[in-house]
Formats: C-alpha cells, sequence, structure tokens
C-alpha cells in the first residue's frame, strides 16, 4: 500500500492541476474494504511523495505540478537549463526526504501539547505572518526593486479580485460569476510558469538546456545530495518553518514554500545568485514543502480542524474509518496513528529514492527539441488547469496568466513577487480587518500579542536588511547599465 | 516592419502601468464598502507612486538616472535586442489563444490533436509523420490518463451536443 501510495503521489505531483488533494479524494473509495492501517499507508505514501513529484516538472520544465512547488522553479529550471537538472532533482529530493522526516518528528513531539500552540495563534499574528511574507518581496526583486513592487501590487490588486468575506461585497469582478471566488491559484500559476515558459521557449527554439557543456550526460545527482547535507542549517531552517507554517490552519503549503525561499534569499551572503540557479532556492522551498505536511496533520488529528484542502479531504478518510479526530486520538488508535507515521516517514525516502533512480532519463526531456515539448506541455497543463475544479474559464485563465507571465518575462517584472502577494494578500487583508474588528481599531493590539510583537519585529528586519543591501550595492556597482546611450 | 528601440519599449511599458494602477485607483474609490475599499485604495495608491517612479527612472534625465542608480537595477535587454522578431512573438501567442479558443469550442479531445498536428507542421516546420505521431502520443496520453484511469469526464465542448 505504501509502495502503491508512493507511485500515486509521484504521479499525481508531476500532473499540473492535480495534486495531493485530488489523489487522496480519488482513492478514498478504494480503501472502503481496507483496514484502517492499509488506509493510512496509502494515504501517508501519497501525502510523503506528492510534493517531490511536483518539484520533478518544476526543475525540468518550469511546469510546478502542485502550486507549492512554483517555488521551486525559480532556480531549479535555471539550473536545467544550465544541464544541472540531475543537482537540482537531487537537491530536491534529498531535501524533500529531510523535510518530511523532520515534519513528523515534530508532529510526534507536538500533538500532545498542540493545543496551546494552534491556539496562541489569532488573527493578529496571521496579520503579522502575512506582512512578514510581503516584507520578504523586498528582498525577491532580484534587483529589479522598483519592478519587483510594481508587480507585488499587482499580486495583490489580484488578491483583491472576488466576494471580500469582511465587507460582503464583490471587488473586481468585472460582472463575472466566475471570479467571485477569486483569482484562482492554481491555473494562474500553471500560466505563469508553465504556459509562460513555453511560449519563451517555442521563440527561442533549440532545447531546455542552455548548455552544450555536459552534452546527453545527467550530471550531478550525487553532488545535489551532498550540497543538502552541507548546508544542513538552510535545511533545518526551512523544515521548521514549513512545519510551523503547515500546523497553522488556513495558511497552507504555498505560503510555506515560497516564505522559506524568500527567507533563504534574505539571509543568503549571495541573494543577486537567487533566481539565476542558486542550488538553495531549491533546497529551502523542497524543505518546508515536504516539512508541511507533518505540520499539517498536528490540528487535523489532535482537533479534527483542517488547515488544507488536502486535509480537509484526510479527515474524510479518518471519518470514514472511524478514527475521530482529537487529542485522544494517537492514544485509542495507537496502531493507526504509528502507520500513518511510519508510512509518512517512509514515503518520503522511497519517493526520493524512485525519484533519484529515474532521474536520469527524466533529465533527458531537457534534450528534447523545444518544438516537440512545446504542444505537449501547453496540452497537458491546459488539462491540467482544468482538472483542478472541472472549469472550463480555469484553462482560460491559465492561457492568460501565460500570456502576462511572458510578458513579465520579457520586461522583466518579477514573477516571483506577484505570486507571494497573490498568495497572501487575502490573508493579510481578512486578518487584518477582523483584528481591528476585535480590538475595536485598537492599532496596539499588534503590540501587545507576543507572538504579533515577534512577528512584527521580524517585519521590520525583512525590510531592512536588504533595503540596506540594496543601497550598499548600488553605491558599488557601475551607474545605469542597460541604459542606450 | 518597423520595431520600437528596447528603452522605449521599457518607457512604454511603464507608462501603461502607470495608466493601469491609476484607473485601478479611481475603481477602487469606487467600491461601495469602506472596509472592503481600504486595501485596493491603498495598494494601487503606493503602485501609482512607484509607477510614477518608473516611469521618470527611464527617461533620460539626471532625476531619472538617479531613480534609476538607486532603485530600479540593470535592465538586461538582450532578450529583446538579439532579433527576436516581433511577429514571431505574436504568432507564438497566437498559437497559445488559438488553442485555447479551440479547446473552449470543440473541447481537449477535438482541440488537442488539431492544435498538436498544426503547430509541428506549421509553425515548427516538422514533417506529417512527426506531427501525427506527436499528437496521437499527446492526446493518447491526456485520454488514458484522464478519462480511462482517473475517471474524469474532459470537457467536450462548447459547440458539442448537450
Amino acid at each position: 500500500m505504501l509502495v502503491l501510495g508512493v507511485m500515486v503521489g509521484l504521479s499525481f505531483g508531476a500532473i499540473p492541476g492535480l495534486g495531493g488533494t485530488t489523489a487522496i479524494a480519488l482513492f478514498i473509495p478504494l480503501t472502503y474494504g481496507m483496514n484502517p492501517q492499509d488506509a493510512m499507508a496509502l494515504a501517508g505514501g501519497i501525502m510523503g511523495a506528492v510534493s517531490f513529484g511536483g518539484s520533478v516538472t518544476a526543475i525540468l520544465l518550469n511546469t510546478p505540478g502542485t502550486a507549492p512547488s512554483a517555488a521551486t522553479c525559480f532556480d531549479g529550471y535555471p539550473l536545467a537549463q544550465q544541464g544541472k537538472a540531475g543537482m537540482a532533482i537531487g537537491a530536491a529530493g534529498m531535501a524533500s526526504s529531510v523535510g518530511g522526516i523532520f515534519g513528523v518528528l515534530i508532529l510526534v513531539a507536538v500533538v500532545p501539547v498542540a493545543k496551546s500552540l494552534v491556539l496562541a495563534f489569532g488573527p493578529a499574528e496571521f496579520f503579522m505572518l502575512a506582512l512578514v511574507g510581503l516584507s520578504s518581496i523586498a528582498a525577491s526583486t532580484g534587483g529589479m526593486f522598483l519592478r519587483g513592487l510594481i508587480s507585488a501590487a499587482a499580486g495583490l490588486m489580484l488578491a483583491f479580485v472576488g466576494y471580500d468575506a469582511v465587507s460582503g461585497g464583490e471587488r473586481f469582478t468585472l460582472g463575472f460569476d466566475y471570479l467571485w471566488d477569486g483569482i484562482p491559484l492554481v491555473p494562474t500559476l500553471i500560466g505563469l510558469f508553465a504556459i509562460a515558459e513555453m511560449i519563451k521557449l517555442s521563440i527561442e527554439g533549440g532545447t531546455v538546456v542552455r548548455t552544450k557543456e555536459f552534452g546527453t550526460r545527467i550530471v550531478g545527482v550525487g553532488e545535489g545530495v551532498m550540497a543538502v547535507l552541507r548546508d544542513w542549517p538552510t535545511v533545518l531552517r526551512c523544515s521548521a518553518l514549513g512545519t510551523f507554517i503547515g500546523a497553522v490552519p488556513g495558511v497552507g503549503g504555498t505560503v510555506a514554500s515560497f516564505l522559506s525561499y524568500s527567507m533563504t534569499m534574505q539571509i543568503s551572503k549571495h541573494p543577486e545568485r537567487f533566481g539565476q540557479g542558486e542550488i538553495q532556492g531549491v533546497i529551502g522551498p523542497e524543505a518546508a514543502n515536504n516539512a508541511k505536511d507533518g505540520g499539517a496533520l498536528i490540528p487535523t488529528l489532535a482537533f479534527g480542524i483542517p488547515g488544507s484542502a488536502e486535509m480537509a479531504v484526510f479527515l474524510g478518510l479518518l471519518v470514514l474509518h472511524g478514527l475521530d479526530p482529537g487529542p485522544m486520538l494517537l492514544i485509542e488508535h495507537e496502531g493507526v496513528m504509528f502507520s500513518l507515521i511510519v508510512a509518512l516517514t517512509i514515503s518520503c525516502i522511497v519517493a526520493t529514492i524512485v525519484g533519484l533512480a529515474i532521474t536520469r532519463w527524466l533529465s533527458l526531456i531537457t534534450l528534447v527539441n523545444v518544438h516537440i515539448l512545446v504542444p505537449a506541455v501547453v496540452s497537458v497543463s491546459l488539462v491540467g488547469a482544468y482538472a483542478l475544479n472541472s472549469k472550463i474559464e480555469d484553462v482560460v485563465m491559465a492561457a492568460v496568466a501565460g500570456i502576462l507571465g511572458y510578458q513579465m518575462i520579457k520586461f522583466q517584472f518579477p514573477r516571483v513577487t506577484l505570486v507571494i502577494a497573490l498568495v497572501l494578500g487575502d490573508l493579510a487583508e481578512r486578518s487584518f480587518h477582523q483584528t481591528m474588528q476585535i480590538a475595536d481599531n485598537d492599532w496596539s493590539i499588534f503590540v501587545r500579542r507576543p507572538i504579533s510583537l515577534i512577528l512584527l519585529l521580524l517585519v521590520f528586519v525583512a525590510m531592512g536588511v536588504p533595503l540596506l543591501r540594496h543601497a550598499w550595492a548600488r553605491r558599488k556597482a557601475v551607474p545605469v547599465q542597460g541604459r542606450e546611450a | 516592419m518597423t520595431t520600437l528601440s528596447p528603452t522605449r519599449q521599457d518607457l512604454l511599458v511603464a507608462i501603461a502601468m502607470f495608466a493601469f494602477y491609476l484607473g485601478m485607483l479611481v475603481w477602487s474609490e469606487y467600491i461601495p464598502n469602506a472596509r472592503g475599499r481600504e486595501f485596493p485604495v491603498l495598494v494601487s495608491g503606493v503602485a501609482v507612486v512607484l509607477c510614477l517612479l518608473d516611469v521618470t527612472s527611464r527617461t533620460n534625465t539626471a532625476i531619472g538616472r538617479a531613480i534609476a542608480l538607486a532603485l530600479s537595477g540593470a535592465v538586461d535587454h538582450s532578450a529583446r535586442a538579439s532579433g527576436q522578431a516581433a511577429a514571431r512573438e505574436a504568432i507564438a501567442i497566437g498559437w497559445i489563444a488559438a488553442a485555447t479558443a479551440l479547446i473552449v469550442l470543440a473541447g481537449f479531445l477535438v482541440a488537442i490533436p488539431v492544435y498538436v498536428f498544426s503547430y509541428m507542421l506549421l509553425y515548427a516546420g516538422r514533417t506529417v509523420r512527426d506531427g501525427a505521431i506527436t499528437a496521437l502520443a499527446t492526446t493518447a496520453g491526456i485520454w488514458v490518463g484522464f478519462e480511462l484511469l482517473l475517471s474524469y469526464e474532459l470537457y467536450r465542448g462548447a459547440l458539442a451536443p448537450n
């Protein structure tokens, strides 16, 4: 069951638009006749493997299989273009494994005392958490400070589209019912990354790999694995962040991987290398992406509060098998929970081993002529955009986002800042208004609550450091490059 | 066909973004509920200022150069200056638009083979055999993966009966 789960997870992760939620939902009926242990092994296998599956296509084709894997595109794909797909996949696999195991260990340690941790997070802390993420935008502009911020503003404006739960009105929907639920994240990401890249490739021709240095050899898998082991502080930091964000209901894996990418960039001594094929830009989001599963299981198992759509479906699986979530779950159903924990742990390792074993063949895709690749990837991406919600409007959205993404590449508007803002915008606005309602418009609530205060200080650090760094770099740079005489 | 210089293109894009955010600011002001208006007005207002700085930084003036030095970063025009014909770019985007329109009208299982085959033949300049094999393999892969194995019913198109 575990191996089946891993294979399903890898496949569903690799196909844009499917992901873990769909995989578990589709396989729930299969578990009717199973005992709970086998069902947990299947679900654990899927959950542990799906994020690595999504990262493989993100690295090879700039096509994130799942939304959280989009953060891996930023440096994974440039590495593939440099002929280092093997190194990127090796690093992604190893970081995913370590992150996944880290998350499970924290799950085991924290579930008995999880209540106080989860309840410590109110709207004020959610707002500050979103602000920490948004403030990291300053470090994610890749040197294009103004256009990075303009992109971020576009991401925020897109996040405001739709029905506003706080004010009870609709905004910027242009009269389309489809937009009442807001801009759908997955089709937008498929467009911004996969379709945009395919447009670019179809104009340029050739192959994904832009260097002839390695020929048709796939090298560097071991180097990628070793890079993770050498950079253990990044792995542990991002695993901890991923677990923590996973444990906070309603935030989700996409926020975890993008925040860890930004954090890794901010801490790095060479932030200018990010976006150009920096291996740390793969390690950070991958560790966080897999670690968040252990974290997300904390509120799900301890209180029956699913923090994400995937966990909501998993909760259905628990209930189907007569397992009532709550603090007593670990005690009353020790054997079943042990199966889940073992499955999650082993699946992280098995997924990595399977992934690394087939890397040599998978990476050959980067050597295929783009004119064969482009129509196939565009077709699968558009089907993937449709598959998530069975809405044909999602296909149109992916195409529009693809054309927008290509224009952003062409005119050097960073896509990473737009995506971070799009992911965090709704959370920031909603939790701000909730906080103001709770505090009766008293802003001091943000400094009166200790976690909120700590996060506020982090915001200042996150904004200040890159600004100082940028000013320092500018002072040393050659004036106004690129301007025509 | 005369194409604009990369610097002029950058300036025009900056002006277009300025106009876009100005429009969004005005639109945001018309949101009826005060709470619902706060964030969009704040964000679009800040964006208008940022765009104004961006426009200024793209001009060959003393203040423009100062802003570019402080905030804009080096602009890499290599992608646009390397002879990328505007026509080829428009055609590449046109293929995506055409594929999407065909999917909406005829559904995935008709649109995908038609799109893949015509792209390979007309745009990529490949042989009929290459086009047919790629179109068949892509469609078969999608049909087997989604319809057969996952029991997903793919969209049949606006023109399909019922």
